[in-house]
This record gives structure tokens, C-alpha cells and sequence, in this order.
């Protein structure tokens, strides 16, 4: 009888035991997924544009001058895209002025100097179009704590972070597409007086 | 004795005392000629500062100690720190270009380490004297880490400053291009 409930302990276990095991390998593997781990292929939030922003930044150095340039960005994914420089404020001989990147080359070509970069970045790098353009369905301003979002119902959202540098305080707002995150507006201020100003003037996304 | 007569002798005697003094001041205005062209006109002046909106992260400058016939040295300067989510910045690369019209490319000074401090901090590259017309530009880059809610993953970026020139022939400056690595 002993023998019996034994072999019946036994059956019942091994199918239990199969179960428990499949079921921690679709944990581990689900966490691994969302984690997206170190060599994980990156998801691309964004699909391709063509986008043309004017960027107008003063400098915060003692002679402060402004700066305005306007770009166009052809973007692909974070691995391919091409942003051209259609105007300067204070070089109109700079116009022209391009960076591309290639998978992992990035070449930039200056009509006054010729090619001033070409190399390679590393196999797990990757750069932004800019500091303001990071590829993501909520831009990171968005996601800290401190930061307000308000919800334009335009298709709209915006997000203000108010920050202190040493003696000033900065204030940093960031109006993005809710639908996939592009960013349209990046408004920086210091003490008050706008310091920064990206505009997107023109924005094609790509139908797929 | 009449006015004329009056203002002939002191005519007379103003001439014999303007004379010498006279011959004194050419004398001292030939010899002024020749010292002071023997030393070059010389102005230790900086390229307006390319800086950052806030500044945040970065300042560049470059000093001239400029004669009227070379820059003899040349301190390139640059400034930075890194600010959360910022991890590490560095100099990613600096140029000397001699621009006679035509810009010629003279030497690359290539990447620089990784620094990861928060307050400010300033590095110099110096030496190297260049002719007239000459032009330095350089870029920073700063990497970047943050874990991305809307995506459950971490996001890893580099970004850099614009273009950053320096000509040195006007003691201008200017921020050109985007802020792409």
C-alpha cells in the first residue's frame, strides 16, 4: 500500500514539477524582455521624419552672444539620419554644414573646411539629432518627478522642469507629439529671460 | 622805440632759444622712431566664450598672444561638467586649421579622457604656435544614462556641443551646426 501511494506521490509530482519549471522559464524570460537587456536590439519609438527646426540659443558665456540656425532632419532610426544646416545667423558661409550618421559612422562635412569628422563609434553607441531630439515615446523632461505634464488636447502634451544651476533658475519645457513622443517645442529660460529656443517649423512623418 | 622795432627784437630772441629746443624735440621724436618699432605690437587677447545656454556643461576660449606677424602660443581652453542624467564628458575632438584663403587642415589633438566631475573644472591644450588666419575648433561630448518608463528599458545617449570655432585672424567666434556626436 506504501508502495503504491509512493508511485502515486511520484506521478502526481513529475507532471507538477514539469509545470513549475516551464512556468519560471516564462518569467525569466519575460522579465528579460521588458528589461531589454544589455545587447537587446533597442526599440525604435520613433517612425522615420523629415523635420525642419530652428534652433536660436544665446550663449551663457560673459560676451552672450545669440545664435540662430535652421536645420532639416532626415531621420530614419537612431542609427540613421542626416541633419543639414539651411541657415546661420552670424556664418551664412556655414550653410551647408552636415552631419551624418551611418550606422556606425558619423561623417561631418563643412563647406568652408571640407570633411571635419569621419570615424566610427563604438557597437553599443548610439548619438542624438541633438540634446532636445531623444528618440522616445515620452521625452525624458516628461518623466521626472519634479516635472508638471499638461495635456494641450491638441495631440499635444507639455512638460516643465524648474531647476537651479548655482545661482539660477532654470526652467526647461518641452511640448511633444502624444502619439509617438517627437518633440516640437524646446523653450529654455534662466532667471527668467529665454536662454534657448528649438522650434520644429516643418515636420513630415513617414506613412508605412 | 616803436612796436615793430619791440616785437622784431623779441622775434629775435624767441628764435635763438626756439632753435635748441626745437633740435631737441626732433631729436627726441628720431630716437622714439627707432626704439619702439623694435618691439612688436603685442596683444594677449581671448575668442569670445562659446558656451552652453545656461551655461550647464561646457565653455570653450581660445587665447592669442597675437604679434603683427604670428600667434605665438596658443591656449586652447575648454571648461565642463557633467549634471545628471549626464555620466561623463570629455573633449571628443580639436582642430587646428590655417585659413589662407582657403582653410587647410593642420592637426588633429584627437579624444580626450572621459571626466566626471560635477563642479566646474577647465583643461588647456597649449603650444603648437600657428600663422596669421589660423582656426581652431573643437567638440564636446557627454554621455548620457536614464532608465525610460514609457519603454521599461534604459536609454544610453551620447550628445555633443555644436561646432565650436575659434578664428583667431579676428578674435571672433561662433557656435555652428548641430549638437550630434
Amino acid at each position: 500500500m506504501l508502495k503504491s501511494r509512493l508511485h502515486a506521490l511520484v506521478a502526481i509530482r513529475r507532471p507538477v514539477l514539469i509545470g513549475a519549471l516551464v512556468a519560471g522559464l516564462l518569467i525569466i524570460s519575460t522579465v528579460i524582455v521588458l528589461t531589454g537587456g544589455a545587447t537587446a536590439a533597442r526599440p525604435e519609438p520613433w517612425p522615420g521624419f523629415t523635420m525642419v527646426y530652428r534652433d536660436t540659443a544665446t550663449s551663457g558665456g560673459p560676451e552672450g552672444a545669440t545664435i540662430s540656425q535652421t536645420f532639416r532632419l532626415t531621420y530614419v532610426d537612431q542609427r540613421h539620419f542626416r541633419t543639414t544646416l539651411l541657415s546661420h545667423s552670424t556664418r551664412p558661409d556655414a550653410v551647408g554644414w552636415m552631419h551624418e550618421v551611418s550606422g556606425r559612422t558619423s561623417r561631418v562635412n563643412d563647406p568652408r573646411l571640407g570633411v571635419v569628422q569621419d570615424g566610427q563609434m563604438r557597437p553599443d553607441e548610439l548619438t542624438l539629432p541633438a540634446d532636445w531630439l531623444t528618440p522616445t515615446l515620452r521625452p525624458r523632461i516628461s518623466q521626472d518627478p519634479a516635472a508638471s505634464v499638461i495635456d494641450l488636447a491638441t495631440g499635444l502634451a507639455r512638460a516643465t522642469l524648474v531647476s537651479s544651476s548655482g545661482r539660477q533658475r532654470v526652467v526647461e519645457e518641452i511640448t511633444y507629439r502624444t502619439s509617438d513622443g517627437i518633440p516640437m517645442l524646446f523653450v529654455q529660460q534662466v532667471n527668467g529671460r529665454e536662454t534657448r529656443r528649438a522650434e520644429v517649423i516643418e515636420l513630415r512623418v513617414d506613412q508605412n | 622805440m616803436r612796436n615793430t622795432d619791440a616785437q622784431a627784437e623779441t622775434a629775435g630772441w624767441w628764435r635763438y632759444i626756439r632753435r635748441p629746443a626745437l633740435a631737441v624735440m626732433v631729436a627726441l621724436s628720431v630716437l622714439l622712431s627707432v626704439v619702439v618699432p623694435s618691439t612688436p605690437a603685442q596683444a594677449y587677447v581671448g575668442t569670445p566664450w562659446q558656451c552652453d545656454s545656461v551655461p550647464k556643461y561646457y565653455c570653450t576660449t581660445v587665447e592669442v598672444n597675437w604679434t603683427s606677424t604670428y600667434l605665438d602660443p596658443v591656449n586652447r581652453w575648454y571648461e565642463g561638467k557633467r549634471q545628471e542624467p549626464v555620466k561623463r564628458w570629455q573633449l571628443w575632438w580639436m582642430q587646428d586649421w590655417i585659413c589662407n584663403p582657403n582653410c587647410t587642415w593642420l592637426r588633429n589633438y584627437g579624444e580626450q579622457p572621459w571626466q566626471t566631475n560635477t563642479s566646474w573644472a577647465w583643461w588647456v591644450i597649449g603650444g603648437n604656435p600657428m600663422y596669421q588666419n589660423a582656426l581652431v575648433n573643437m567638440k564636446l561630448r557627454y554621455y548620457e544614462e536614464w532608465y525610460d518608463m514609457s519603454c521599461l528599458c534604459q536609454r544610453q545617449y551620447t550628445w555633443c556641443t555644436p561646432q565650436l570655432d575659434h578664428y583667431l585672424w579676428s578674435i571672433t567666434s561662433a557656435q555652428v551646426g548641430a549638437g550630434v556626436c
